[in-house]
């Protein structure tokens, strides 16, 4: 543990040690500003999980620590790193990861939906121009990462530019890779925050189960930690970020645990709907006052740091007299619910609902709802606005046979991806995605009557 | 003219392509949403999607392509290729489930598009025509 630390307790990894530089960043109001930045929105089905992106961004530095100096070792003697650039990447590690989410919207991902892209990226162009990187971004990463970029870069860069090495330290935070044959080593140390099975990931699985109290992820973080290792992967042509064979039943438990997450906290019917319900609330009211850039632009988030409270009062303040915005306020803050048709994969009778499905392939998603909506409501005038909604989840799905390909873990010396180790036990029928529909109990027969008919392809 | 930004989805794009290939690998769906999304730059529209990797030429993962992958996977549109190798996951129509199918992947061929994706809000109709345009350029046409 390095000196002139303090210690903050956490509750997934006990001690946190935070040096002295690193409280001249966590100390600031832009950084406490992710106190009040929740790190979902599951709190309606787990009341406890009242986590704030704070305490996830302390979780994953402390993470990428620990991995940056397992791995020391093997960079400063089979890769050549000498000791001084080990401690840049050291410090590009560590801040990478503590300033990942500094970006974050209010209510992080619903209100990520409102972000500009195009601002962010032309601010992220400037940052990186005042701060000598010439590097081609190319700026395809998620809003709140380019917006994280952003923010450190401004008000961090000139504070952190003889320690780290800038330019890694934005590819980690938006996962691009160099791709150039001298940065193979820093397109390992890219994937520690970026890649299937990174800190990042590691952190909100198990804050997330922690704190809904659901506890589907229990692992030993210390053993695996000390299973990671950099392999040259003969597939790839390059060295991969991968795990020794001593830590198979961790992963595994990590894998498995990681989709009980997804499919049960993050993916639960009401979390999905409170989402669909949240987004279409804040959608409405910016449309009718026009002040998207006001809770949502870049000044918004760093100088006026705008939080989950300010988005609050803003909702509560507009909505009155709207009837739209007064029918989706209390659904989602008096629990008025509306029952989905089916909650999860096995109540979904796919076969009845092939025509249904075959309307949403072409209606599927819109940036804040489904098309098909509205062409039901058009046709069938029984049905009006708010009557029901058709939603999704719009998470990546952790056991998709795409995901688990690229856990990379070391047998008989010979990098293997986790599908073909797990064979036996991993299904690739799996099957989570599945669209949700929420009708009030009114309208339910008259819905089910056209989702069960030809009559949606006459719409 | 609407001179505001058209946030497109993944889906037009991933379903034309299996619309217009027998089969694709997940990474070369991958790189046909990215050079949409590439083409797209300097015009209204753009791909709501997000991209991580070796650009332009290495191989580029998306998690939104996954999402997109993985939806008409769960429900049965698409269905893992029989010869799928040990390095990429290939996906291919899943035809035996009937007509639904068949016509939905119908509807997205290319020269069928001009007269479908009308449910986006395009803004302007120049937005769609243009859109289609692209998808035209950037989809290797198998069938």
């Amino acid at each position: 543990m390095p000196n002139n630390t303090k210690n903050i307790r956490d509750i997934i990894h006990g001690y946190i040690p935070i040096r002295q530089q690193d409280l001249q960043i966590i100390d600031t109001d832009i950084f406490q500003r992710l106190r009040r930045i929740k790190q979902g929105y599951v709190q309606t089905v787990y009341p406890c999980a009242n986590h704030s992106r704070f305490e996830h961004s302390l979780g994953v530095m402390y993470l990428g620590t620990k991995v940056i100096e397992h791995l020391k070792d093997q960079l400063t003697t089979e890769f050549g790193v000498s000791e001084k650039r080990y401690y840049e990447l050291y410090n590009t590690v560590i801040y990478a990861c503590l300033l990942h989410d500094i970006g974050h919207a209010p209510f992080s991902h619903i209100g990520e939906k409102f972000y500009d892209k195009n601002e962010i990226t032309t601010i992220l162009s400037c940052q990186l121009k005042e701060n000598g990187i010439i590097a081609e971004l190319h700026g395809e990463a998620a809003e709140h990462e380019l917006c994280s970029c952003a923010i450190a870069l401004e008000y961090f860069g000139e504070m952190l530019k003889d320690q780290i090495d800038l330019e890694l330290f934005c590819r980690m935070i938006t996962g691009e890779a160099y791709n150039k044959k001298d940065k193979r080593v820093e397109d390992v140390i890219i994937s520690i925050l970026n890649s299937d099975f990174d800190v990042d990931k590691l952190d909100y699985c198990l804050r997330d189960s922690f704190m809904t109290g659901a506890k589907i992820v229990v692992l030993d973080v210390d053993r695996l930690i000390s299973s990671f290792i950099i392999k040259d992967d003969k597939s790839e042509g390059r060295p991969v970020l991968a795990f020794s064979s001593k830590s198979l039943s961790t992963i595994s438990n990590f894998v498995y645990g990681r989709e009980a997450v997804y499919m049960w906290i993050v993916s639960h019917h009401i979390t999905i709907f409170t989402d669909c319900i949240f987004i279409r609330l804040i959608n409405h009211l910016m449309e009718i006052t026009q002040k998207q850039n006001e809770y949502f632009g870049y000044d918004a988030i760093c100088k006026d740091l705008k939080d989950d409270y300010d988005l609050i009062s803003f909702i509560r303040h507009y909505k009155k007299g709207d009837a739209y915005a007064e029918h989706l306020y209390n659904q989602l803050f008096n629990r008025d619910y509306y029952k989905a048709l089916w909650k999860n994969y096995y109540e979904y009778p796919s076969t009845e609902y092939h025509s249904y499905l075959s309307m949403v392939s072409r209606t599927k998603k819109t940036k804040y709802g489904n098309g098909l909506e509205d062409l039901i409501i058009k046709k069938y005038p029984i049905f009006s606005k708010g009557d029901f909604y058709i939603a999704s989840t719009d998470y990546t799905k952790p056991l998709a046979p795409l995901q688990v390909k690229d856990i990379s873990i070391v047998i008989n010396g010979k990098v293997e991806k986790f599908e073909k180790i797990f064979a036996k036990t991993f299904t690739k029928d799996s099957k989570t995605d599945i669209p949700f529909i929420f009708v009030k109990d009114s309208k339910r027969s008259e819905l089910l009557d056209i989702l069960t008919s030809d009559k949606l392809a006459d719409l | 003219m609407d001179s505001k930004n058209v946030l497109i989805s993944t889906t037009p794009v991933v379903l034309s392509y299996f619309a217009m290939n027998k089969k694709g690998t997940r990474q070369e769906v991958t790189k046909v949403v990215f050079d949409v999304a590439n083409k797209m730059k300097g015009t209204n529209l753009s791909m709501d999607a997000v991209f991580r990797g070796y650009f332009p030429e290495g191989p580029i993962k998306s998690e939104t392509v996954d999402n997109e992958l993985w939806y008409w996977f769960s429900n049965n549109f698409l269905k893992e290729c029989p010869d799928s190798d040990d390095n990429d996951v290939c996906f291919e129509k899943n035809i035996d489930q009937g007509l639904t199918v068949k016509k939905t992947f119908e509807e997205y061929k290319i020269k069928n598009l001009p007269k479908n994706l009308k449910e986006i809000n395009w803004g302007d109709d120049a937005n769609r025509i243009r859109f289609i345009e692209i998808l035209s350029e950037a989809l290797p046409c198998a069938e």
